[in-house]
């Protein structure tokens, strides 16, 4: 270290600055990951990835299968076309008016489904019903139907999202296929269910709410030698550690 | 490192594409279209008042500078002034622009709520990006279908003359009737990928595993001509959109046709699926479905741009199991960019490229995949 | 500042010093002129490689039609390109002059953190080097565009992936502990009198460029960090499969982004805030609302980085927020363009090189700004986003802007630098045809962009087919001409020239200019006093 008597400051004030900004940059370090969990407070706020409020259904249902003989009123749904993309769509979704609300329906709202099978993902994934008119506050029940066309079994999940975000926040889901991930059997087909009501409070100006799902195969390394991943994880909301990596050059 | 990569056969095309006659485009167009929606009309008056705006700053800005240039010079005997500092002024340049500024942000506060406001559609369209194609799909009609790049192999390697679209040609255009809300649902099956037709100044990105949406409606009955806008990837520049803007009775006309056509595309796959193909009728139609679905990654002799597009040739799949081949072109492989094609395929299309790439580039191994195999792998 | 100074000069040389030469000189020197002098010739270096593969694309461009190289290695060029010039030239280039200058500037004898600044220097050409041995890897190099947006960087890329990660890491690395040393360099080591409002505006720039730094590069660090997580450690927070967000990551890295941008050219702004008072002969217009418009450019620049991401689907409420916060950075950098001009109002200039590159600096930077100001109007942008207009727009903010700055300091400083003048005929010849290669290469791409050419294409429509050439051609004059430049500094590097006298330009000011030509290795031992 060179003289430097007579400058502003002595040498031994020089070396608390330094440390100051080194636990500063710690400190943008550190904020840059918490960007993360704040990143999804304002999605939640906002809506802006469009996953909506889940609500726990009160019985546990592994699997999220709708429990439809349990509903305690079944409205026919005035539906079109409800054969929509998939003609091998079932027709049938109820809207189950919600027993325990004491609320007026609100006005009328288009509700459409759209599926998205992400590659990997081998064999069929599309809704029920395309798409449905119901009142708002309404509790509706529809579901998606998966198949696994592979000879074993398959783990999946599925992403939600709801557009226009805007709308995001007003839905509430009871149950979703998309809290867990799913287990379908080699060849086996499944409704996987979703229950949910958009909330009266909903901006006047929408009239459609689109509900897409992209459904993704988990890697499960004990039937597919791609997997150097897997995440058994099934805690309901936690969907962070699902890996989904490997290698790219496989 | 250049010479590397220097594709010496490309040479002779570059010669002959100095001959092309580019300049009989020539297209010096300066600006940007007005376009053919009340969006994007909203956007060009928007571009021009700012334009403008800037024009004028830069008049008064430059036209000081130059003066001062020009006067206030060393060699013309100029002495320096003094002054150094003006609070009256540093306030007025402050204020100036930002008066300015917050005129220029009402209408463009507008432009973003008329932009932002997809209700009351009439129609709405699914747009799905693929690694490297779009794929449409009528919410509540039974049609879905691929949009992938038309221009000829050929033409890009500068082995033919261009095309008057050039890189802005599909085989299936997006076919939308005029006048009419048509509400877009963006999402992508891979990587990021925007989805941009400037006339109709629609622009938003498609991404994976979520939804976007936006809107447009057309006043008068064209081809537009798009691409893709954010890179995706090897053939970012070769996925162009084309949408056809037609009357509504011949929208509802081309329903009707595409549904049919559907149908028969339907009974004819089943009727090959019935068939016994031949390896020479396997091999001609495999080429064929190769060229236009395979080539772009694993290249005209299968040896792919590997590691991210392996070579196709002599690789493990391809000696290997023919159902586990099948499977992976019908669903694709997790995590790599090869895509599920059972979507785009009929099941005599996959027999053909299966066997196509079991026996091409002097493979030969002979096996023959039939429809019937496809089927039951679905 | 110093002309309200009385400077007292020492120029006690250090003879009792024992010096190493060769090699070692270079690799253990903790002498902040021979660092400056190793971050230059680094950045110099780079600006050929960055420029060579500019040179790729534009060749591959020239026409439609893939002739030289195919999509895959055209987007690993347009990838490098941005990363070697944002990293490895303008960063490096701005921290060697930060290094020679500072020190001079403020009247210390060197910098405060001299191992670490040595420390800082070498890290640099391994984390280049392994960013440029990923080109030979199996695979390719990054090919994702130098923002690298995830899952294409992350799930989609290619192997070599991990040795741009931890390139990244280095470089980011290199640049914190280049900010931490400026920083507490210009915090503790001012000579006596110079007051934070007395430092010359390059020292000041670089104070707030220095904060800059260290508010954002964590957070690159951080951001592919998580990539390299993602990739290899099997957690999802880019990937929507498990529960990740891909827009998350535009979020992050353009958080970092966009001060990142400010950190490029803040700098320059300082450099051109010595060069044109020193040429028109007058004090600088404007001292104080120089210092805050650049604080408040600092400040603004973390408030607008989604202006990135106008067509990623923001919510309403956000898309207008980042239009007007970006608007609003208009008028911190409209005040500063006003005083360079009122700077030169009523003068006595001389255009020696310095200055014609200043001046070419205002204009164009305004130009760039101008369509910066269009930008930002989020309508508007969705048509220009992603286009050749965009490529344009940072185009011009950062060749005439961070690369002129720095080609003007360098004409500025080199006689002090060198000892000897450089070649002022060949100098204006340099500037000129810089001047208007660069105006061809860049001023067609506002045109095609608004005409539609998406930007990362390899390949193009025939109707961009004419600008395309005419823009080739502007780059190939441009990228040739800088051979020039690097000629005119071997001249001087090599003591052809003028012998260059301790204050070579009449209007000149400050400390740096204080110390013979060329300044001896130790400077200020005994502090200059500034009143």
């Amino acid at each position: 270290m060179r003289r430097i008597t007579g400058h502003t400051q002595q040498t031994g004030q020089i070396k608390h600055l330094p440390v100051k900004l080194v636990l500063a940059t710690l400190l943008m370090f550190g904020f840059g990951f918490a960007l993360v969990p704040l990143y999804d407070v304002f999605c939640d706020i906002t809506g802006i990835n469009g996953k909506g409020f889940e609500r726990q259904p009160l019985t546990s249902n592994q699997q999220g299968m709708p429990q439809q003989g349990e509903s305690q009123e079944v409205a026919t749904l005035e539906k079109i076309e409800a054969t929509g993309t998939n003609n091998r769509a079932n027709t049938e979704a109820q809207i189950d008016a919600e027993a325990q609300s004491i609320e007026l329906p609100g006005r009328n709202i288009r509700v459409q489904f759209i599926a998205q099978p992400q590659t990997g993902f081998t064999g069929d994934f599309y809704p029920q019903t395309v798409q449905l008119e119901a009142h708002l506050n309404q509790t509706l029940t529809t579901a998606y139907i998966a198949r696994n066309a592979t000879e074993h079994p398959l783990l999946l999940q599925a992403i939600p999202s709801i557009s226009p975000s805007e709308a995001a926040p007003y839905v509430t889901k009871m149950e979703c296929f998309c809290f867990q991930q799913q287990t379908l059997t080699a060849g086996q087909q499944r409704e996987m269910g979703l229950t949910f009501s958009i909330s009266k409070d909903l901006p006047e100006h929408i009239h459609k709410v689109t509900f897409s799902y992209a459904l993704y195969p988990m890697i499960d390394e004990t039937n597919n030698e791609q997997a150097n991943a897997t995440s058994d994880d099934t805690d309901a909301n936690d969907l962070m550690p699902g890996g989904n990596r490997h290698e790219p050059n496989i | 490192m250049l010479s590397a990569v220097l594709r010496v056969k490309h040479l002779i095309g570059i010669v002959a594409g100095l001959m092309l006659p580019v300049v009989s485009f020539a297209a010096w167009e300066l600006n940007m279209p007005k376009g053919k929606t009340p969006i994007s009309e909203t956007v060009y008056d928007l571009h021009m008042v700012i334009f403008y705006i800037c024009v004028v700053i830069a008049i008064i800005v430059f036209g000081v500078m130059f003066w001062s240039i020009f006067h206030h010079r060393k060699s013309k005997g100029h002495k320096p002034a003094n002054f150094h500092e003006s609070t009256t002024v540093e306030i007025v340049w402050t204020a100036i622009p930002l008066i300015i500024l917050i005129v220029m942000a009402i209408p463009a506060t507008q432009g973003v709520f008329a932009m932002y406001n997809t209700d009351e559609s009439d129609l709405d369209i699914q747009v799905t990006g693929y690694q490297w194609k779009w794929r449409y799909q009528y919410i509540g009609e039974d049609i879905d279908y691929f949009s992938v790049l038309s221009t000829p192999k050929e033409q890009i390697d500068n082995l033919e003359a261009k095309g008057e679209h050039y890189l802005l040609e599909v085989d299936e255009p997006l076919v939308v009737p005029v006048r009419k809300k048509i509400r877009f649902l963006l999402t992508s099956n891979d990587v990021i990928h925007a989805w941009w037709v400037p006339e109709l100044a629609v622009k938003k990105d498609a991404i994976p595993g979520f939804i976007n949406e936006t809107w447009t409606s057309i006043n008068e009955p064209g081809i537009y001509r798009g691409q893709c806008a954010e890179l995706c990837g090897k053939d970012h520049g070769f996925m162009p959109i084309v949408v056809k803007a037609v009357e509504e009775a011949e929208y509802l006309d081309w329903l009707a046709e595409k549904k049919h056509q559907r149908e028969l595309a339907l009974a004819k796959a089943a009727a090959e699926a019935e068939l016994t193909w031949d390896l020479d009728e396997l091999m001609t139609k495999g080429q064929e479905v190769y060229q236009k679905n395979c080539l772009a990654c694993h290249q005209d002799q299968g040896q792919g741009l590997p590691p991210v597009f392996p070579a196709l040739k002599g690789s493990p799949l391809i000696k290997g199991d023919i159902s586990e081949h099948i499977r992976v072109v019908l669903h694709g492989r997790t995590g790599t960019a090869m895509a599920a094609y059972s979507a785009q395929l009929s099941d005599s299309d996959i027999a053909a490229v299966v066997t196509y790439e079991r026996n091409a580039w002097g493979q030969n191994t002979g096996e023959t995949v039939q429809p019937s195999a496809v089927a039951e792998l679905r | 500042m110093s002309d309200t100074s009385t400077i007292v000069q020492n120029d006690t040389q250090d003879a009792h010093e024992h010096h190493p030469t060769g090699l070692s000189r270079w690799l253990f020197t903790t002498n902040h002129k021979e660092i400056g002098t190793l971050y230059l010739i680094f950045s110099f270096v780079m600006l050929f490689i960055g420029g060579g593969m500019a040179f790729v694309i534009r060749a591959e461009l020239f026409q439609p039609g893939l002739q030289l190289i195919d999509p895959e290695f055209f987007n690993q060029m347009t990838t490098m390109h941005g990363l070697i010039m944002v990293f490895g030239v303008v960063m490096p280039a701005f921290v060697g002059l930060a290094n020679w200058m500072v020190p001079l500037m403020i009247g210390a004898p060197d910098m405060a953190l001299p191992r670490m600044n040595n420390w800082s220097f070498w890290i640099m050409p391994f984390a280049f080097g392994m960013l440029l041995s990923s080109l030979f890897m199996d695979g390719g190099g990054p090919n994702f565009g130098w923002t690298f947006y995830a899952p294409l960087s992350t799930t989609y890329a290619p192997p070599s992936t991990t040795f741009f990660i931890f390139g990244v890491h280095l470089m980011g690395l290199s640049s914190i502990m280049g900010a931490i040393n400026i920083i507490t360099t210009i915090m503790n080591m001012r000579a006596p009198g110079m007051t934070l409002m007395k430092m010359p505006m390059f020292v000041w720039t670089w104070l707030i460029t220095a904060f800059l730094l260290i508010a954002v590069m964590p957070v690159l660090a951080g951001c592919v960090t998580m990539m390299l997580m993602d990739i290899h450690f099997g957690t999802s927070f880019f990937n929507a499969a498990g529960g990740g967000d891909p827009v998350m990551f535009q979020h992050i890295f353009w958080f970092f982004g966009h001060p990142e941008v400010y950190i490029m050219i803040l700098p320059a702004f300082g450099v051109v805030s010595q060069i044109i008072p020193a040429f028109s002969r007058k004090k600088l217009f404007g001292y104080h609302s120089m210092v805050y418009a650049t604080a408040s450019i600092a400040i603004l620049s973390f408030v607008v980085w989604a202006h990135h991401m106008f067509t990623v689907g923001l919510p309403l409420a956000a898309e207008l927020f980042f239009m007007y916060s970006t608007m609003l950075i208009a008028v911190p950098t409209g005040v500063k363009v006003f005083n360079w001009v009122s700077t030169m109002f009523k003068g006595s200039m001389t255009f020696e090189a310095p200055m014609l590159f200043s001046v070419a600096f205002v204009v164009l930077f305004t130009i760039g700004g101008l369509s910066g100001l269009m930008l930002s109007i989020a309508p508007a942008d969705f048509q220009y986003h992603d286009t050749y207009f965009v490529v344009a727009h940072f185009h011009y903010v950062l060749v005439p802007g961070a690369i002129f700055g720095i080609i003007a300091a360098t004409y500025y400083w080199i006689p002090k630098w060198s000892g000897y003048m450089y070649n002022e005929g060949l100098a204006k010849v340099h500037f000129w045809l810089s001047f208007i290669g660069l105006n061809l290469t860049f001023f067609p791409m506002h045109f095609l962009g608004l005409a539609g050419m998406p930007r990362r294409i390899p390949d193009y429509a025939l109707q961009f087919a004419d600008f395309n050439m005419v823009t080739s051609i502007g780059a190939f004059l441009f990228g040739t001409t800088q051979l020039l430049f690097l000629y005119i500094v071997i001249q001087c590097a090599r003591g052809k020239g003028e012998p260059a006298p301790q204050k070579p330009w009449e209007g000149a000011e400050g400390l740096e200019w204080t110390v013979p030509s060329p300044a001896p290795l130790h400077t200020f031992e005994q502090p200059p006093k500034v009143d």
